[in-house]
């Protein structure tokens, strides 16, 4: 059963390695890779839902539309068929944000040229880093985040964010690349939930805060 | 389903390994001389250096099964974990270093002196598909050829050295070559001198003074990567290693390995080897050791 198992697994590469080869697809040509939604899914995590940080003291927070300003603005990685082609991720970003609601925020949007809201906390995001990564069979992302935090006082505090998340690749499909990259937004909203509470609070926060798949109590 | 999953993971695994091809192939000398002109196309695909972890292969030790899967799945993601973690505040100091910017930056001037002419120069950060690849050979005219450099670079586990490796490969046209393998084929790797004592004491180094050290290292493998690149083409896959071969010693994360090789060339303050392992090494010049040796020796 070994050896049936072995040899069908290696005839099996060995036919999609030549079906590779033999590819010839014009927009693949074109475009040297595989086009991916970033979707957003507040459900993509490594483990079970964590506990939440409390935010008894929660205040309203608006959303500003995050601003992409990655340096590679065309692909979030490869796979084995090519790039990742992601194009803009400042909707998956502004996606995420308004998750913030599950930690006890009343969460609103607001656009990017609007005055600072008169209630609560304003937050303008900039996204400048979101890729992933392979090492063996596993897929690792890492996502950067700048945020500036604004009441009607003015700004309160700037902060960088990162995150990784961490995966195994099961079926080598884009799809896991963009969920790896969901775990890892996921593992950094716990941290701005905190931070919102404390600046909520009027308390400052830390100027910069890394996000592993650990949670909140990761140093 | 655990099980079907597993056997999916090892196709993808075995799908890796049976796309291998040989570390070296080097152009003849009947298609050296058929190239009148190179276009360039250089792939990063990274956006910033990651640290280089390697990946645990429990299941292997014992033999395959589940348990090992799992247990190497755990102890890649702590590896990774924890050195993300210590990364961290260094990021920050580095978040406008653009590798692709500077790559692309040196390589038109670099590859001025290159022993074939080179004409356009594309860089990318899109992996390059087999359909792209078609296509690019496709396009080539008469006389053209295509090469094609991946670079990939890393702090190592330790953090103590910046290593960096570019697989280069030459495309011919279908017309004059519809081999799936490239004609030529060489890795180059290259090793910055070790900084501080490792871990954050070295990170602290790299990251002081606005990274100006990181910066000035990632520079110098830029151009030592494009000075392999240039004697790469003109080194031919020894047939055996019969004169004396040198040691040199090489970071590997928290130890330090020997390798055998043949220095090919020496200048501001690296050598660069052709190792036994048939790769081209750029480094340090400290790290040539005294001791010479024979490939009959060693074997």
């Amino acid at each position: 059963m070994t050896k049936f198992t072995t040899l069908m697994l290696g005839a099996t590469a060995a036919l999609l390695c030549t079906s590779a080869f033999a590819a010839e697809d014009p927009e693949v040509a074109a475009q040297s890779g595989d086009k991916v939604a970033m979707k957003y899914n507040a459900g993509d995590r490594e483990n079970v839902q964590r506990p939440m940080p409390s935010t008894q003291t929660a205040c309203a927070v608006h959303i500003a539309p995050t601003v992409d300003r990655r340096q590679n603005k065309e692909t979030v990685g490869q796979n084995l068929s090519g790039a990742l082609l992601a194009g803009d991720v400042s909707p998956w970003v502004t996606d995420g944000l308004r998750q913030l609601k599950d930690y006890g925020f009343t969460v609103s949007d607001t656009t990017a040229d609007a005055p600072v809201a008169d209630d609560g906390v304003t937050v303008r995001t900039s996204i400048t880093r979101a890729y992933t990564w392979q090492i063996g069979l596993k897929l690792f992302s890492m996502v950067a985040v700048k945020a500036e935090f604004a009441d009607r006082n003015g700004v309160l505090q700037q902060k960088y964010y990162r995150a990784h998340g961490d995966k195994t690749n099961m079926w080598g499909a884009s799809s896991e690349y963009v969920t790896t990259l969901n775990y890892g937004l996921n593992n950094m909203l716990p941290f701005i939930a905190k931070d919102l509470a404390s600046l909520c609070k009027g308390d400052k926060v830390a100027a910069y805060s890394y996000a592993g798949p650990e949670g909140p109590s990761a140093k | 389903m655990i099980r079907l999953r597993l056997v999916a993971t090892l196709a993808t695994a075995l799908l890796l390994s049976a796309c291998a091809v040989p570390m070296r192939t080097t152009l003849t000398p009947e298609q050296r001389g058929k190239i009148t002109e190179l276009s360039a196309h250089v792939v990063v695909v990274q956006d910033e250096v990651i640290a280089a972890v390697e990946a645990s292969n429990v299941s292997g030790v014992i033999g395959g099964g589940l348990i090992g899967v799992i247990i190497d799945s755990k102890v890649t993601n702590s590896r990774v974990n924890e050195s993300q973690q210590a990364l961290g505040p260094f990021y920050a100091a580095i978040e406008d270093v653009d590798y692709r910017q500077e790559f692309n930056a040196s390589i038109e001037k670099g590859l001025a002196g290159y022993p074939i002419k080179v004409g356009k120069v594309t860089t990318t950060p899109r992996a390059i598909s087999q359909g792209k690849l078609d296509q690019l050979r496709g396009q080539l005219k008469t006389g053209q050829a295509l090469l094609v450099i991946f670079p990939r670079y890393t702090l190592s586990g330790d953090f103590r050295a910046f290593d960096s490796e570019s697989v280069v490969t030459i495309w011919f046209r279908p017309e004059v070559s519809d081999s799936r393998m490239p004609s030529h084929r060489g890795v180059l790797h290259y090793q910055s001198a070790l900084v501080g004592p490792g871990g954050k004491a070295s990170l602290d180094k790299w990251a002081a003074n606005d990274a100006a050290l990181f910066r000035q290292v990632m520079q110098e493998s830029i151009s030592e990567t494009i000075r392999m690149v240039m004697i790469d083409v003109d080194t031919p896959v020894p047939a055996n290693f019969d004169k004396s071969l040198q040691s040199f010693s090489m970071n590997v994360g928290a130890a330090t390995t020997q390798i055998k090789g043949k220095a090919l060339k020496s200048g501001n303050g690296r050598t660069i080897v052709l190792g036994e392992d048939q790769r081209l090494h750029s480094l340090p010049a400290a790290s040539a050791g005294a001791s010479t040796t024979t490939a009959s020796a060693q074997k």
